[in-house]
């Protein structure tokens, strides 16, 4: 499993040298001793939600009646997470040919670095600050958004440095 | 455990309101010079406990909290169940006057958050020679919608959850997590359409951006407080109202959310100490 998920990332890598996600990816398999990983560019690496999500059994129990793929862009590079009762059971990265998600969040790589840190600034600490900033924007199904709208804010708040 | 008993008291009230009859939940705690405070869109007047529980305020004041139509425990007026709830500038304004004449308080201070905050620039403008001063927390002249406001009411979102989620981000990160969890739970306490319905005030019925400039401060003292963290009445946006109004006073509150005398009322009461002080400074420099 483990080499399958090497090999996968290895290909992406050779398929899209010298992209800016190829970089990211080739930089991210470089630093996953440390316990939180960060890009070069302060962007945390956005498979840890699996393991972050699904270790935390309060956050599970809260998403237990959750299950909807979501799309994150962080710049140019897209990300779809499969949520299934309440756990990540998916974090895979784009391009996609034809991802289907329930909705999508989108916002600059900086917009989400500065998201990211250990203890953001005021505006940049929480999902609704920063969609009240035009920086964050949101589309698609948002019933489902907001109806587990604490789930979604716990759960990508997991990728903070210090979470 | 030895069982102890706070020295806030709570009364129903009857009255017309609005031309209704309505019940109303007040609460009350201290003696002195009447300070009545305004809860935030959703919640109830459990915001302000710490006030009233503090020595320092009530040794000097009579801390008094109404938890507004449709809010905590006052009811909605009869008929409610085939109405929708919308607050408008003028029925809160009304509101506020109605409520101190029945508790017959003269010239109070009245310090309000949020709505509350808005409302007190209103008050502010045209209603002056009433208050002793006016206090405004987290007071914007505006704030533009930034998210559908129907989420806040409909049968496939759960009104408590939501609005608490909603909200849970403008309380200061570094909130003692005890006054941050409480000050949530009232959110989910709220009735259906109760938040959006105080919101129509918020977001529509109350830009008052043409007319705050006009503000008399020689005829009611004016402070604003407000937290960096804020980011529906951003610290910037008070500023602006503290830039338009002369001799306004303005503090940005550093840590501190969009709820300070809930979500952390250790840090807000530090802040509002001194503006009580000035309060009473100013009134006995009036009186002599």
């Amino acid at each position: 499993m483990l080499s399958q998920t090497l090999h996968t990332k290895f290909v992406n890598t050779t398929m899209f040298a010298g992209t800016k996600s190829a970089r990211k990816v080739a930089s991210a398999l470089h630093t996953t001793k440390f316990p939180t990983a960060l890009l070069e560019t302060g962007i945390p690496m956005i498979e840890q939600l699996k393991e972050r999500v699904n270790t935390d059994d309060r956050l599970v129990r809260r998403g237990r009646f959750l299950s909807t793929h979501f799309l994150i862009e962080v710049g140019s590079t897209q990300w779809l997470i499969n949520v299934v009762e309440g756990r990540v059971s998916s974090v895979e990265q784009g391009p996609f040919v034809m991802p289907s998600w329930s909705f999508a969040l989108r916002a600059p790589q900086e917009v989400w670095a500065q998201f990211w840190e250990a203890d953001p600034r005021p505006g940049s600490h929480d999902l609704m600050a920063l969609i009240k900033r035009r920086v964050l924007t949101t589309e698609g199904n948002l019933q489902v958004f907001m109806a587990h709208l604490r789930y979604f804010k716990e759960c990508l708040a997991k990728l903070r440095v210090a979470a | 455990m030895n069982a102890s008993f706070e020295p806030i008291v709570g009364r129903y009230m009857n009255l017309q309101l609005l031309g209704r009859p309505h019940r109303l939940y007040i609460e009350e705690a201290g003696q002195g010079v009447p300070l009545l405070c305004l809860h935030t869109a959703g919640s109830d007047g459990r915001q302000y406990r710490a006030l009233m529980n503090h020595k320092d305020i009530t040794a000097r004041h009579r801390v008094i909290a109404f938890d507004m139509p449709w809010h905590g425990k006052s009811s909605p007026p009869a008929g409610w169940h085939d109405e929708e709830y919308q607050l408008t500038s003028k029925q809160y304004i009304t509101m506020i006057l109605e409520v101190m004449q029945a508790l017959e308080l003269d010239k109070p201070i009245v310090m309000g958050c949020s709505i509350g905050g808005r409302i007190v620039l209103h008050l502010a403008l045209e209603h002056p020679d009433r208050f002793r001063a006016l206090i405004g927390l987290q007071a914007g002249a505006h704030v533009d919608p930034y998210y559908d406001l129907n989420f806040l009411h409909r049968p496939d979102v759960h009104g408590g959850e939501v609005c608490a989620a909603i909200v849970s981000g403008l309380v200061g990160p570094k909130a003692p997590a005890n006054e941050r969890w409480e000050t949530l739970w009232h959110y989910m306490q709220g009735g259906p359409g109760v938040f959006k319905g105080d919101l129509y005030f918020y977001k529509i019925d109350g830009d008052i951006r043409q007319r705050v400039a006009q503000i008399d401060t020689t005829r009611c003292p004016l402070f604003l407080l407000s937290g960096e963290y804020d980011y529906s009445c951003t610290p910037e946006e008070s500023m602006a109202v503290a830039a338009s109004v002369k001799d306004a006073k303005a503090t940005i509150m550093k840590g501190l959310g969009h709820f300070p005398m809930s979500e952390d009322p250790e840090t807000f009461i530090s802040h509002l100490l001194p503006v009580l002080d000035e309060i009473g400074r100013i009134s006995r420099k009036a009186r002599a």
